[in-house]
């Protein structure tokens, strides 16, 4: 849910990365944290696969006067980490899923989004999901138009191709992502109610070490 | 992929450029930005004109106007700033140019011309 953080009046917004392990979430959020000189906090990976999840925080734009504070997340993709990952996806005001265009890669990644289309079924509210085709630059990628057709769903709005070890098109996609974010929240009229003054206070977001603790709760230390 | 470093590129060389972004008006972020000049942040610039381009489209909606904004010419007394929203997207060009040195006329086609050749 979008909240108002009550000591700045920034409007805060999740977007969540998710898509299945080695799919580039990862290299994507570093990549925009290099573009938008924001620093990516992960606080565990074993041998370069995130744990837990990666985090950047970014203040930028302007909605009903109030800056937007977006809250980037990377979720683990491997399977044993289901249930960490379903927790950080059950926060997202819109989800970026990357796909992996290599024919192996691609396999995996219509399972996960399978799988991501089952969790966010269990939101009360439709979340709009931006896909991004990553790894263009491989001789063997997937055509575009094979892989979209592949992965359709009512709420994906747009999709963008990328090179996320070079940065291409991860400045787009997270734009891409929050502009949906925010459209599906004006529809809702999410956004008018937060707006308010009479309702921002009762939107109190917790800072941000208590926020990550209560994604973490009850799901004890990570498995591997 | 993307032409839109070269789109900002091309758009500097247009007489009394002083600064251009790509933004999307939902969010007011922008995608890419190029010139520009000392204590005139362009982000901060295109992020309050989206606020602008919500509100003529607000207006339009209330009058009940069927049509589409081609572009937005505030005029300061030293600079022109121009936004051209791209059809079908939420994504717009914004300008700022020198009135000194630029022609007007020639700035809006010509930012016209680029704003619809733009693959993003």
């Amino acid at each position: 849910m979008p909240s108002i953080d009550s000591k700045t009046g920034n409007l805060i917004v999740h977007i969540v990365y998710d898509g299945c392990p080695c799919s580039g979430k990862t290299e994507t959020v570093r990549s925009l944290g290099r573009l938008l000189r924001r620093e990516v906090y992960t606080p565990e990976e074993r041998d370069g696969r995130t744990l837990l999840f990666d985090w950047m925080d970014y203040q930028g734009g302007l909605r009903m006067g109030r800056p937007i504070q977006c809250r980037v997340i990377a979720v683990p993709g491997q399977v044993e980490l289901r249930r960490r990952r379903a927790a950080i996806l059950s926060a997202a005001d819109a989800v970026v899923f990357v796909a992996d265009s290599t024919p192996a890669g691609f396999d995996m990644s219509t399972t996960q989004f399978a799988d991501l289309q089952d969790l966010l079924a269990q939101r009360k509210r439709a979340v709009p999901i931006v896909l991004q085709l990553n790894k263009r630059d491989l001789g063997d990628a997937l055509p575009a138009d094979q892989m979209l057709a592949s992965l359709e769903g009512p709420d994906v709005r747009k999709h963008t191709l990328t090179v996320a070890t070079e940065g291409t098109g991860a400045r787009e996609t997270f734009v891409f992502a929050v502009a949906e974010a925010l459209r599906a929240l004006e529809e809702e009229g999410q956004l008018y109610r937060i707006g308010s003054n009479e309702h921002s206070t009762q939107e109190v977001v917790l800072p941000e070490p208590d926020m990550l603790q209560e994604i973490l709760k009850g799901y004890g230390p990570p498995r591997v | 992929m993307s032409n839109l470093n070269e789109t900002l590129e091309q758009a500097m060389r247009i007489d009394g450029a002083i600064g251009v972004a790509l933004a999307d008006y939902e969010s007011g972020m922008c995608l890419g930005t190029a010139g520009g000049r000392a204590g005139f942040d362009l982000e901060v610039a295109a992020a309050g004109n989206s606020e602008v381009i919500r509100s003529k489209l607000k207006v339009m909606e209330a009058l009940g106007l069927d049509d589409q904004i081609q572009d937005i010419l505030i005029t300061l007394s030293g600079e022109y700033h121009l936004m051209f929203p791209r059809r079908g997207t939420s994504l717009f060009m914004y300008m700022s140019f020198d009135r000194k040195s630029a022609n007007l006329a020639m700035a809006r086609h010509k930012l016209s011309e680029l704003a619809k050749n733009l693959s993003v």
